[in-house]
């Protein structure tokens, strides 16, 4: 089952066009590539600022990169705090649809071929743009960093759970061409067991995967709520996280009960395969006794 | 899939048959290579049958029309070995199981076995090696080569013996051959035809082939060393020296052991060696005899013995009066290299990957 990843691009190929892009935008506009990795790679999170510790089931962490650093980053976040001395009222409509125009257009620039290019959320004065690689917020200064903690959250569940639906998705091919295997076994399709083994075993851990992102997205919402958390569960009504989640459950299911079926057959198969064997041998070992048995007697009624 | 290696062996067996009849019958002589080529030619056929099982699997084939196939193909050879023994022989050698009713048969049986765990193949091969000693004790095989061929009478019984123990080509030992063949080809390529649902496994080694085949030659030279010490009960009656007629243990095993190993050796350095396979030329040759060598083996006697029968009874005596005496040993090797000469420019000329002669018939009629 081939695993089809996002492919960021590394930080060495970024920082001059994202540099560049900050001159365009207010000052206090910041901008941090994240990556995802996993809690056992210690080495990969000494020298680098963790940001968010995920549930240890996930055992994940989402760390701070510098520029130029060598780790790929999975997703950027361009933060671009309101103007506290302005209230929405007194900022000019120009103005603010400058700035959330060009937010639009800084996200679309990573957009994916075949993926919408971007996403916005009005949220209480806060205006977010996403797509799969990039988010920007735009927010009051003060609640910027709780924002962008829930939505970087938000926003790797839903990286998760886009890479299980595009693993799952590429496999669905195979799964036809094996599924008539789940029904009869046979001796051609012996040397497909390690292939079909070795599925089954992908779609376990696939399984596990979604599993263990299930409580964080089926999670009940925050009371009393604050903006940060409106955001997140926001976030994931949008990106349809939990209708997501259960789709894919029940995708899963089809896949682990035809590769369930496959090694049912298969095991059986070789079981039978080996008593018919023994069967066989018993079977030659007495048709060669009868064989001599009735040769001896033919040849003895021999004129 | 075509392997170069199974058509240059096929070539080597045909052209050791050709050269071993023709020095038989025209000269009298039995020149040390005698032997050789019909085990290698039995072994192949096993190997042809699994290739060609494989194929038409691969082809979507069902199992019933598969063995309608084969069933029909080994019925074509069976009967073709027998209208082979009357108008190249007499008809008084009807019966006197030559190779081509040997291979008929042993399509019949393969087509049964190819059902089989490979085990009980292998298994099968062992047991119709061992039992057969004890059977030609049993049926009294000298008694059938009184005068240094087989005769036998035409009784039901003389016929069972004739075709299991006693005839030239018997079922026991020769089905060893064909199921070594047969097994060693479901192994050996197993990646002849690729699901194309599974990713191009590796391709098997061949050095399990080449090692079997070794240890059997191996231990056919021991036996034959060791014979004479060994008691007469297992040196007389089990064992027999190094004779074809009967095909005695130390004989299949050397045969099938080199025939297995040449197997293993020319799989690897012709079927896995790029710059072999660009030999276009000099595999061209041997596909040419390997396709048609069914049609050669049967022409071949045509080619030599129809004109001594004729020309005996041109000369008014028997028409076996010049068998075995009307040439000197160098004129016989001359007039087989001539016939397969002519055989590769006719053969060649209609071009490898046509299909003329006795194996076109048999498509004709089994396909």
């Amino acid at each position: 089952m081939p695993s089809i990843e996002r492919s960021p691009k590394t930080n060495e190929q970024r920082p001059t066009s994202l540099s560049s892009a900050l001159a365009a935008f207010p000052r206090g506009t910041d901008l941090q590539s994240i990556a995802f990795v996993t809690t056992t790679a210690k080495e990969a999170s000494e020298p680098r600022r963790i940001l968010l510790e995920f549930p240890p089931a996930i055992q994940r962490r989402a760390l701070l990169l510098s520029p130029g650093d060598p780790l790929a980053a999975d997703l950027i976040i361009l933060t671009v705090p309101s103007n506290p001395a302005t209230t929405e009222e007194s900022q000019t409509t120009a103005e603010s649809e400058m700035l959330l125009s060009q937010l639009r257009i800084w996200v679309e620039a990573a957009a994916i071929a075949g993926q919408p290019p971007g996403h916005l959320m009005t949220l209480q004065g806060a205006q977010i743009f996403w797509n799969q690689s990039r988010l920007a917020i735009h927010a009051p200064a003060e609640r910027l960093e709780t924002i962008r903690t829930a939505l970087l959250e938000a926003a790797f569940y839903e990286a998760e759970l886009g890479n299980l639906e595009r693993t799952l998705g590429a496999a669905w091919p195979q799964l036809e061409a094996d599924a008539p295997l789940a029904f009869e076994f046979e001796e051609r399709a012996i040397k497909k067991r390690k292939v079909l083994q070795q599925r089954f075993q992908q779609v376990m851990l696939l399984r596990a995967r979604l599993a263990r992102i299930a409580p964080q997205i089926h999670c009940p919402h925050v009371h009393p709520p604050t903006l940060a958390s409106q955001v997140g569960e926001r976030f994931r009504e949008r990106t349809r996280l939990v209708h997501r989640h259960e789709i894919l459950a029940e995708q899963l299911e089809v896949f682990e009960k035809i590769y369930e079926a496959c090694g049912q057959r298969a095991s059986d198969y070789v079981q039978t395969r080996s008593s018919n064997t023994l069967e066989w041998v018993i079977i030659v070992l007495l048709v060669s006794q009868v064989l001599l048995a009735g040769f001896e007697i033919l040849t003895s009624l021999s004129p | 899939m075509r392997y170069s290696s199974i058509d240059i062996l096929r070539m080597i067996a045909i052209f050791v048959m050709v050269f071993v009849h023709f020095s038989e019958n025209l000269a009298g002589y039995t020149p040390r290579f005698v032997g050789l080529g019909a085990p290698l030619f039995a072994l192949l056929s096993g190997v042809s049958y699994q290739l060609w099982v494989s194929g038409q699997q691969a082809a979507g084939r069902s199992e019933a029309e598969i063995t309608k196939i084969s069933v029909r193909r080994g019925l074509f050879v069976l009967v073709l070995g027998f209208v082979f023994n009357v108008f190249v022989w007499f008809p008084e050698e009807l019966f006197n199981w030559d190779v081509l009713t040997f291979i008929g048969a042993a399509l019949l049986f393969l087509n049964f076995a190819r059902h089989l765990p490979l085990p009980v193949c292998v298994l099968i091969a062992v047991m119709s090696l061992l039992i057969s000693p004890l059977l030609r004790g049993l049926a009294n095989y000298n008694s059938y080569w009184t005068t240094g061929y087989f005769e036998t009478d035409l009784t039901l019984t003389d016929l069972w013996v004739g075709f299991t123990t006693t005839g030239y080509f018997p079922f026991f030992p020769w089905i060893a051959y064909s199921l070594a063949g047969f097994v060693t080809a479901s192994i050996l390529f197993a990646d002849s035809q690729v699901d194309d649902n599974v990713e191009a496994p590796e391709p098997p080694p061949v050095w399990p082939t080449m090692l079997c085949g070794g240890a059997l030659v191996l231990s056919a030279a021991g036996l034959l060393m060791a014979r004479p010490y060994l008691p007469s009960m297992i040196g007389q009656k089990l064992l027999g020296g190094w004779t074809m007629f009967p095909p005695t243990i130390e004989y299949v095993l050397a045969t099938s052991g080199g025939g297995l190993f040449l197997l293993g050796l020319m799989h690897q350095l012709v079927d896995r060696n790029p710059a072999a396979l660009r030999q276009t030329r000099l595999l061209n040759i041997a596909k040419t005899f390997s396709r048609y060598s069914l049609t050669i083996y049967v022409l071949h006697h045509v080619a030599h013995l129809w004109p001594l029968w004729i020309y005996g009874l041109a000369m008014g005596v028997e028409p076996t009066y010049f068998w075995q005496h009307a040439t000197s040993l160098p004129a016989a090797f001359a007039w087989a290299s001539v016939f397969l000469a002519i055989c590769y420019c006719i053969f060649n000329r209609i071009g490898p990957n046509e299909r003329h002669g006795i194996e076109t018939w048999m498509r004709w009629l089994c396909d």
